[in-house]
C-alpha cells in the first residue's frame, strides 16, 4: 500500500463534503439558469416497482420514495436504453464531472495509462449547480456522481443512462453484496456505489477528558448535555439533512426522513435552543476546527474525521481525536454513487471507468486521498488500521457491511417534505 | 441654424447608445430575470424555471419574502442584522475613512503618491484571502489577542465567537478601501481657493471645513458610501467565515441558503427582490442628493 497523502496537501486543503455548503455563488445575484422546461415523462417500459406497501410516499418524479424497507427498481425507458455488450471503447477523452477534491488523481492517471485515453475532470460545488449545468445540455459529460436524494429525479428526467453491468464485473466481485443490489436502485440499473459515510460526533479527548457519547443514555444528546458547559466550542454540520437529523435523534426520533411537521418542528426547536445555550457554530470544516482546537465537539462526517490528524498543528497528537457513531449501526449513514450520463459521448469508456473505480487496488489508493471508505469487501477497519492508513482511535470512522445495512439512511423526500425541511433549517439558521 | 442644432443633438445623444445598451443588457434584463425567477417555479430537477410572461407570474414566494422580511417575520432577524451591520460599518467607514482621505488629499505632500499606493494595495489581495487572514489574526491565541495581552488587557475578547462586532469590523476592513478612494478623489478636486476665500472672510478652520469642504465633498461621500453599502448588503461570506453563528445571520446568508440548493430557489430570488427594494430606497436618496448638489454647484 502506498503512503497516505496528507489531505492538507491537497491544494485547497478541503474535502468533497466541505464543498456542499461552500459554493461561492454570488450572494445578491441570481444567475439565469438554463431554461429547461419541466421534464416530460414517458411511460416506462420497465415500470417503477416497489416491494413496499402501497402507502409509500411518492417522490417528485412519480416514483415511490426509496427506503431500505421499500426498495425501488428504477424504470428503464424505451428511448433511454443501456449500451450493447462487447463494444470497443471510444478514444476519449472521457469527461468526468465530479465534486471538487473527491478523487485521487493517481487513480484517474492509472485509468488513462491502462486504456491510453485522456480523462478530463470538471468539478462542481453544489449538486443543484451540477444538475442545472448537465440538464441545460450546454456541456456533455460522461461520468457523474449523483447523490441518493437526487437519483430518482435524475432517472425520471432521463439525465442518466442505464448501465450495462457486463462492463463492470468489479461490482459483483468486490462490492458489498448489499450494495450490488441496493435499495435505492434495485439491480444496479443506473448506479454503482462510490463512498459511504456515517454522520456521528467528533471531539477532542484532550479538551473533554472523560467525555464519551457511548456512555450517555442518549448519545445523540451529547451536544445538548456537554454543549452548554463549553459554550462557543460546539459545532454542527451546516447541512440541513444532517443538522435536522441530529435534532430528531436527540428527540428520540430515528426516522431521519420524516415528513411529519411536528417532529421537524421539534427538531428545529431543539437546535434553536442549542444555538442559544451552546453558542453553536455551523460549518462543514469540522476536521479543521477540531484539528486547530477552535472547536472541541462537532457533529462530523466519518471521512472528515479520518483525515483530521493531518490538519493538526505540530504538537497535537493524532490520539486526541475521537469519533463516535453507534456500533450497532443505528446512526445516519449515506453513500454516493457513480453513473453514466445519457448525453455521454464515450459511454463504453465511461462503463470501464466505473469498473476501474471499483478495483480493490484503486479503492485503497483513492482512500489515501479522500479518506472516505468505499464499500469494498477488502476495505475493513482492521485493514486500514493495520496498514497504518488511519489512527487506531479513529477506527470507528470505518464500518462493516453489517453496520451499514442497519444504518439510518437519508433517502429522497417528497417535494413538500423538502420544503418543510428547508424552511425549518432556514429558521434554525436565523435564530 | 435650428436644423444644425438638432443634428448636433442627436449626434451627441448617439454617444449614450453604448451605455444604454449596456444598461439594458446587464442591468434591466438581469433584474427582470430575477423577478421572473422569483415568480416562477422549479422543475423536476429543482432547476428554476423563470416566468418570463407576467401573465404567468406566481406571486406566492414574493409575498412570503416581503411579509417575512417585516418585523416579526421569519426573515426579519436577517433583515435587521443586515441593516444594523451595514449601517454601523458605514458609520465607521466615514469616521475612519474620511479623515484618512482628507489627510491624503489635503496634507500629505511628498508622501501623497506613496499613501495612495498603500491605499490601493489591499485591492491586490482577494477579499476572500483577506478575510481568511483575519481568522488567523483574530483567533483566541492569534496575533491580535497576543498584542492585547502584551499591552496589559487581561481577558481579550474571543473575536470569532459569533459576535456582531466582529462581523461589523470585518465588513469595515473588507470594504473601507472602496470608500476612501472616491472620497479622496472628491476632496482632492476641491478648489483650494474657495477654502482660502472662506478663511479670508473670517471663517475658522473648523467653520471653513463645515461650510465649504464638507458640502463640496458630499457627492464623493455619497459615491463612496454607495460603493461600500451595495456589496455589504449582499455579503454573506464575511459572516460565514468570521461568525458562523446563526445569531449574526444576514439577508445574504438567507438568500444563499435558498439559492444554493433545494426546492425553493424562487424564494431565494424573491429575497433578492426584497434586497433590491431596500437598496433602491438608498439609491433614490443618492440620486436625489446628487441631482440637488449638481444643481447647487451649477
Amino acid at each position: 500500500m502506498s503512503d497516505p497523502i496528507n489531505p492538507a496537501d491537497r491544494g485547497s486543503g478541503t474535502t468533497r463534503r466541505t464543498f456542499i455548503r461552500r459554493a461561492a455563488t454570488a450572494a445578491a445575484g441570481v444567475s439565469v439558469p438554463g431554461l429547461l422546461a419541466a421534464c416530460g415523462t414517458t411511460s416506462p417500459t420497465g415500470g417503477a416497482s416497489s416491494s413496499g406497501s402501497s402507502t409509500t410516499p411518492t417522490g417528485p418524479g412519480g416514483l415511490p420514495l426509496a427506503r431500505p424497507n421499500h426498495p425501488v427498481t428504477l424504470p428503464i425507458y424505451a428511448d433511454n436504453k443501456a449500451i450493447a455488450s462487447g463494444l470497443t471503447p471510444e478514444k476519449g477523452p472521457l469527461q468526468f464531472y465530479n465534486w471538487d477534491q473527491y478523487i485521487n488523481t493517481d487513480v484517474v492517471k492509472a485509468f488513462e495509462k491502462k486504456y491510453g485515453v485522456n480523462v478530463q475532470i470538471s468539478t462542481f460545488t453544489t449538486i443543484d449547480e451540477a444538475v442545472a449545468k448537465i440538464s441545460s445540455g450546454t456541456v456533455q459529460f460522461d461520468v457523474f456522481v449523483p447523490e441518493l436524494v437526487f437519483l430518482e429525479r435524475l432517472v425520471v428526467g432521463k439525465v442518466l443512462q442505464p448501465l450495462n453491468l457486463s462492463y463492470i464485473p468489479n461490482l459483483k466481485a468486490n462490492v458489498w453484496p448489499s450494495l450490488n443490489n441496493p435499495w435505492y436502485d434495485v439491480g444496479a440499473r443506473y448506479t454503482v456505489p462510490y463512498t459511504i459515510y456515517t454522520t456521528g460526533i467528533g471531539w477532542r479527548a484532550d479538551k473533554l477528558p472523560g467525555f464519551n457519547p457511548a456512555t450517555m443514555e442518549n448519545p445523540w444528546s451529547a451536544l445538548w448535555v456537554e454543549g452548554p458547559k463549553i459554550s462557543g466550542k460546539v459545532g454542527l454540520l451546516d447541512d440541513q439533512h444532517e443538522g435536522l437529523a441530529m435534532g430528531l435523534l436527540h428527540n428520540g426520533v430515528t426516522d431521519v426522513n420524516t415528513e411529519d411537521p411536528k417532529l421537524i418542528n421539534a427538531s428545529k426547536n431543539a437546535l434553536t435552543n442549542l444555538v442559544n445555550t451552546a453558542n453553536l457554530k455551523f460549518d462543514t470544516n469540522e476536521y479543521q476546527h477540531l484539528a486547530d482546537g477552535s472547536l472541541w465537539l462537532h457533529q462530523a462526517w466519518s471521512g472528515d474525521m479520518a483525515s483530521t490528524p493531518f490538519y493538526a498543528p505540530k504538537g497535537t497528537k493524532a490520539s486526541v481525536f475521537r469519533y463516535w457513531w453507534p456500533s450497532d449501526g443505528r446512526g445516519p449513514i449515506n453513500n454516493d454513487t457513480f453513473a453514466v450520463l445519457k448525453g455521454a459521448k464515450s459511454p463504453v469508456l465511461a462503463h470501464l471507468f466505473l469498473n476501474h473505480l471499483l478495483d480493490t487496488k484503486q479503492v485503497f489508493n483513492n482512500f489515501n486521498f479522500t479518506y472516505y471508505q468505499q464499500p469494498i469487501n477488502a476495505m475493513t477497519p482492521e485493514a486500514l488500521v493495520s496498514g497504518g492508513v488511519i489512527a487506531p482511535n479513529l477506527k470507528s470512522t470505518i464500518i462493516r457491511e453489517s453496520q451499514f445495512t442497519n444504518g439510518l439512511v437519508q433517502g429522497p423526500l417528497s417535494q413538500q417534505g423538502e420544503v418543510l425541511w428547508e424552511n425549518a433549517w432556514a429558521a434554525v439558521k436565523s435564530t | 441654424m435650428s436644423e444644425r442644432t438638432a443634428t448636433s443633438g442627436s449626434y451627441w445623444r448617439g454617444f449614450a447608445l453604448p451605455g444604454v445598451v449596456w444598461l439594458c443588457l446587464f442591468v434591466v434584463v438581469p433584474a427582470y430575470a430575477v423577478l421572473a425567477m422569483a415568480t416562477g417555479k422549479v422543475n423536476l430537477l429543482l432547476t428554476p424555471v423563470p416566468a418570463w410572461n407576467p401573465a404567468t407570474w406566481n406571486p406566492g414566494y414574493l409575498s412570503k419574502a416581503f411579509s417575512g422580511s417585516l418585523p416579526g417575520g421569519e426573515y426579519w432577524s436577517a433583515v435587521r442584522n443586515t441593516l444594523v451591520y451595514v449601517g454601523a460599518s458605514l458609520l465607521l467607514c466615514v469616521a475612519i475613512g474620511y479623515p484618512v482621505a482628507y489627510y491624503v488629499a489635503r496634507h500629505a505632500r511628498r508622501t501623497k503618491k506613496l499613501l495612495i499606493t498603500l491605499l490601493v494595495i489591499p485591492f491586490w489581495v482577494s477579499y476572500l484571502l483577506r478575510m481568511l487572514a483575519w481568522i488567523g489574526l483574530l483567533s483566541t491565541d492569534g496575533y491580535v489577542n497576543k498584542l492585547l495581552t502584551d499591552i496589559g488587557i487581561p481577558n481579550p475578547p474571543n473575536w470569532l465567537d459569533g459576535n456582531a462586532y466582529s462581523v461589523i469590523l470585518a465588513l469595515l476592513y473588507g470594504y473601507i478601501p472602496y470608500f476612501i478612494l472616491p472620497v479622496f478623489a472628491g476632496l482632492d478636486r476641491i478648489d483650494r481657493s474657495q477654502i482660502e476665500a472662506a478663511r479670508d472672510l473670517g471663517a475658522t478652520p473648523f467653520q471653513a471645513f463645515m461650510r465649504v469642504t464638507l458640502p463640496l465633498s458630499r457627492p464623493a461621500l455619497l459615491a463612496g458610501s454607495a460603493l461600500v453599502v451595495l456589496p455589504m448588503f449582499g455579503d454573506y461570506y464575511t459572516n460565514d467565515l468570521i461568525s458562523a453563528s446563526p445569531r449574526t445571520n444576514m439577508l445574504g446568508n438567507e438568500i444563499n441558503l435558498f439559492i444554493q440548493g433545494g426546492p425553493q430557489k424562487n424564494l431565494g430570488a424573491s429575497l433578492v427582490i426584497v434586497l433590491m427594494v431596500i437598496l433602491s430606497i438608498g439609491a433614490l436618496y443618492y440620486v436625489f442628493q446628487t441631482a440637488r448638489d449638481a444643481r447647487r454647484l451649477a
